[in-house]
């Protein structure tokens, strides 16, 4: 009965069809992403628009939400932090609101990119657009909130009398280290999380536990005054890739420069990059094949 | 001359099941051993064999739940088959879900570049098209309105137009021609038939058998995940009413 149809098969016919799917070396995923990222930029654009739109159309204050929630946040933090620990350090609000701002943005991407297959599972199923984007823009759109919701910490500068410095340099960079880390991190899991939906609930937590052992409530140098820079304590709580970004982005706000062991400061230069390129690699490798589970 | 543009050879595609952590434990545990590997799974596409060549319009019936929309996305490169495989030569666009990734809040003509872009299109693309999209839509008046404001049969349109405005290679559409009132109807089965002079490859599911045999060149009939029939229009869609009664 197919008869008909195999007329393209003959062999005398020249064609240039090529797989869908090049097996390819799994040291060209990383830059296969970064290459896809590029092609589809301007989708990325329209993406990061249409969330942005979606989350501030219809609310009142609009953009001034990104204002107000951290600083919400924030200031409950402090008064808690007040009558448990009756601390009095000026810049402790600030200190806790950069903090809650940077944590935040680390945690909704990292969950954000390891529910993105199974959140988006109606446009994957009908688009066949590279499958990463939808957490790239989602992290974009997040990187974006960040970034304005920052513009809360000016009237704090302004009120502790804090000039802008040259160590500024340091907020956009570990604000990037954070977003790629996250990123990165989301996407070695995003494929298992098709598979077994435990994996979400499992980061849920982790988020909502790691926010107690990253420094957003308390601070680096609060930790060395109290473990002692010798303590497994510290050690530990080092391993946290997020600790050195998140007090880089207060230090280069005050203008100071912190005192991290050299040992610390690679860690934390390298953890995103090996979180990418892992990341990269087993999303490639398993994203694909589990569409059909979606 | 034919070109072959899209080829499927021996195409297998199984839909895992839902199964339980420990099954999946230790059926993985087994396969490191050296044994079977496979988990429970429904076979939606059974040894499919298809080539289909530049310029043809081929359409595709069957009933519900024969796996029509399944081998138009295993076409479209969305499902990769578990067994077999699809090659393929120039951009694919599958049209699928009228509107796909459209917003509400955004306006008519921020749509337009959002599904554009979706559908793979570059900003310049979209640029150069916006104008043309908007007159074929028919919806001048409001394009600057936000999508909530539009009926369904606006929405679809808008999606066709999009949809339509630029030439793939080849063009997987699912079911979406049905849209908008007869005189827009006619008019994107114009369209469609222009592409086909641009010796554009259009692949259509769908289950308007007028339209189809007025369109295609070669109709396929699907069953249970299978190719049942290949032919004229005439022919299998006599064949699907002998069969189907």
């Amino acid at each position: 009965m197919t008869d008909g149809l195999q007329t393209g098969l003959d062999s005398s016919i020249k064609s240039n069809l090529r797989p869908f799917y090049q097996e390819e070396s799994f040291i060209k995923s990383p830059f296969k992403l970064i290459s896809n990222l590029l092609n589809y930029k301007y989708l990325v654009k329209n993406l990061v628009n249409r969330d942005l739109n979606q989350k501030y159309n219809n609310a009142i204050l609009g953009y001034v939400w990104t204002l107000i929630e951290p600083a919400l946040l924030a200031s409950v933090y402090y008064v808690l932090f007040i009558i448990i620990a009756n601390h009095s350090e000026p810049n402790y609000p600030m200190w806790v609101l950069i903090g809650v701002i940077g944590w935040g943005m680390f945690s909704r991407i990292l969950n954000g990119t390891v529910n993105s297959l199974t959140a988006n599972s109606g446009m994957i199923k009908q688009s066949n657009i590279p499958m990463e984007l939808y957490s790239f823009s989602l992290a974009t759109t997040q990187l974006v909130i960040t970034v304005i919701s920052m513009l809360i910490v000016v009237p704090f500068m302004v009120q502790l009398e804090i000039a802008p410095s040259t160590n500024l340099w340091m907020l956009p960079v570990s604000i990037l280290c954070l977003m790629i880390t996250a990123w990165g991190f989301g996407l070695i899991f995003a494929s298992a999380n098709v598979i077994f939906p435990d994996v979400a609930h499992l980061f849920r937590f982790i988020t909502k536990a790691g926010f107690f052992v990253s420094p957003v409530m308390w601070t680096y140098e609060m930790l060395i005054e109290r473990a002692g820079s010798d303590s497994i304590y510290f050690d530990i709580a080092m391993l946290n890739p997020v600790v050195v970004p998140l007090t880089c982005m207060r230090h280069s706000i005050e203008g100071t420069v912190p005192s991290f062991e050299l040992i610390h400061v690679i860690y934390a230069a390298i953890f995103p990059i090996i979180s990418y390129i892992i990341g990269s690699i087993i999303f490639t490798k398993y994203s694909r094949g589990v569409v059909t589970r979606l | 001359m034919k070109t072959p543009v899209l080829r499927l050879e021996q195409v297998v595609l199984d839909y895992p099941k839902k199964e339980s952590v420990v099954n999946f434990l230790k059926r993985k545990l087994r396969a490191a051993l050296g044994g079977k590997s496979k988990g429970p799974h429904f076979r939606a596409l059974n040894q499919i064999d298809l080539t289909i060549n530049k310029g043809e319009v081929i359409g595709i019936i069957g009933r519900n739940g024969s796996s029509k929309s399944t081998l138009l996305k295993t076409m479209a490169g969305i499902y990769s088959p578990t067994e077999g495989k699809v090659e393929m030569d120039g951009d694919i666009s599958l049209l699928s879900g009228v509107g796909l990734g459209m917003n509400k809040n955004l306006s008519g003509r921020e749509n337009i570049h959002l599904y554009g872009s979706i559908l793979g299109h570059s900003r310049n693309t979209m640029d150069s098209l916006t104008e043309e999209i908007i007159q074929f839509s028919e919806l001048q008046d409001f394009i600057d309105e936000p999508l909530r404001t539009y009926s369904s049969g606006m929405k679809a349109r808008l999606g066709i137009s999009v949809a339509t405005a630029v030439k793939p290679d080849i063009l997987l559409i699912d079911e979406v021609l049905g849209v908008g009132d007869p005189g827009f109807k006619k008019r994107s089965q114009e369209r469609i038939r222009k592409m086909m002079d641009d010796s554009n490859t259009v692949v259509i599911v769908s289950h308007s058998f007028g339209l189809l045999k007025e369109i295609c060149d070669r109709m396929i009939m699907m069953e249970k995940g299978s190719i049942k029939i290949v032919g004229t229009p005439d022919d299998v869609i006599a064949k699907y009413h002998e069969i189907e009664g």
